[in-house]
């Protein structure tokens, strides 16, 4: 349960921002619609999220993988788990279309 | 037999090598005070012990089981990071919670500032925290990277009782700091490193000859 909490601990922070960008890629493209066809936000976020991972914490943050290591998530299972979901989402699309 | 143990570690950097066939061992209740100058790889030993990072070669034994992989290290180290590592958006209460060490919440320090994130605490206040909740982690052996760091004087020497009393307690603690009175003074083994090669001493007299200390 500890471990649980504290990767959404360390994964909101990149839901959250991922979130932002995808909508913000939406505004870019130009409509609502767009925003909210599954495939494009599970595409965008599945795109983004691996890069708000490294800007946050390879880059801005990286002394903060030491209290994750410290209750069981070292730094290879956190980005195992970014990845996974990435991977997850595109296979989930891929199925769905 | 309850140690931990570990032998022939070897690491390179490209081409040069770190570490070269290293052996360390802790018992329960010991302080292990390692010293050597910048760059000798003594932090690079401690997060290969502790699981944080990978070696081309290293045998860990905890207790009598080997641990090969490193990521189930940290659920018998507790390390900590030689600049101060708690996300700073995080409340101290869950910080207790997650580092299970709820049982500070009363400590005379912790109990006025449960409500308050790592942000809005002093430099000073926060290392404090840190090295007070490593060593009270539910794990046998502890690991300090430069616990002394940014310390004033009197804190220093509450971070002493703090180490003293968690060896007193049957905690195994390994640590290293540049400010190597106070590692002399609390450590009950000595090593020098030196060109990637652990060396124990006894006498501090040692460590000119091997251009530690002038």
């Amino acid at each position: 349960m500890i471990k649980i909490r504290a990767w959404w601990i360390f994964y909101r922070k990149i839901f959250l921002y991922t979130l932002l960008l995808t909508g913000l890629a939406a505004l870019l493209a130009g409509s609502l619609e767009d925003f909210l066809a599954p495939a494009f936000l599970g595409l965008t976020y599945a795109f983004l999220s691996p890069f708000v991972h490294l800007f946050f914490y390879e880059l801005g943050n990286p002394q903060e993988y030491y209290f994750y290591a410290n209750l069981g998530l070292i730094k290879h299972r956190l980005w195992f788990i970014t990845g996974g979901i990435t991977f997850s989402i595109i296979i989930l699309i891929t199925l769905v279309k | 037999m309850k140690s931990l143990h570990v032998d022939s570690v070897v690491k390179h950097f490209h081409t040069t090598k770190i570490l070269s066939d290293i052996y360390l061992s802790c018992l329960p209740g010991q302080i292990t005070g390692i010293l050597g100058r910048n760059g000798s790889g003594k932090s690079t030993l401690l997060k290969i012990i502790f699981g944080s990072m990978s070696a081309d070669h290293a045998y860990v034994r905890i207790d009598g089981i080997v641990y090969t992989r490193r990521s189930d290290r940290p659920s018998q180290i507790a390390y900590l990071y030689q600049d101060s590592f708690i996300p700073a958006h995080l409340k101290v209460r869950t910080v207790l919670d997650l580092m299970k060490v709820s049982h500070l919440a009363q400590h005379p320090v912790v109990e006025p500032i449960l409500n308050n994130p790592f942000a809005e605490i002093s430099g000073g206040e926060m290392r404090y925290l840190e090295i007070l909740f490593t060593l009270n982690r539910p794990v046998p052996y502890i690991i300090l990277d430069e616990p002394f760091n940014g310390l004033s004087p009197i804190l220093k020497e509450e971070v002493k009782e703090l180490i003293r009393s968690a060896a007193r307690e049957g905690k195994g603690i390994i640590l290293t700091d540049h400010d190597y009175r106070n590692v002399l003074e609390i450590a009950t083994q000595k090593y020098i490193m030196r060109n990637g090669i652990l060396k124990t001493f006894n006498d501090p007299e040692e460590l000119r000859p091997l251009g530690y200390l002038p």
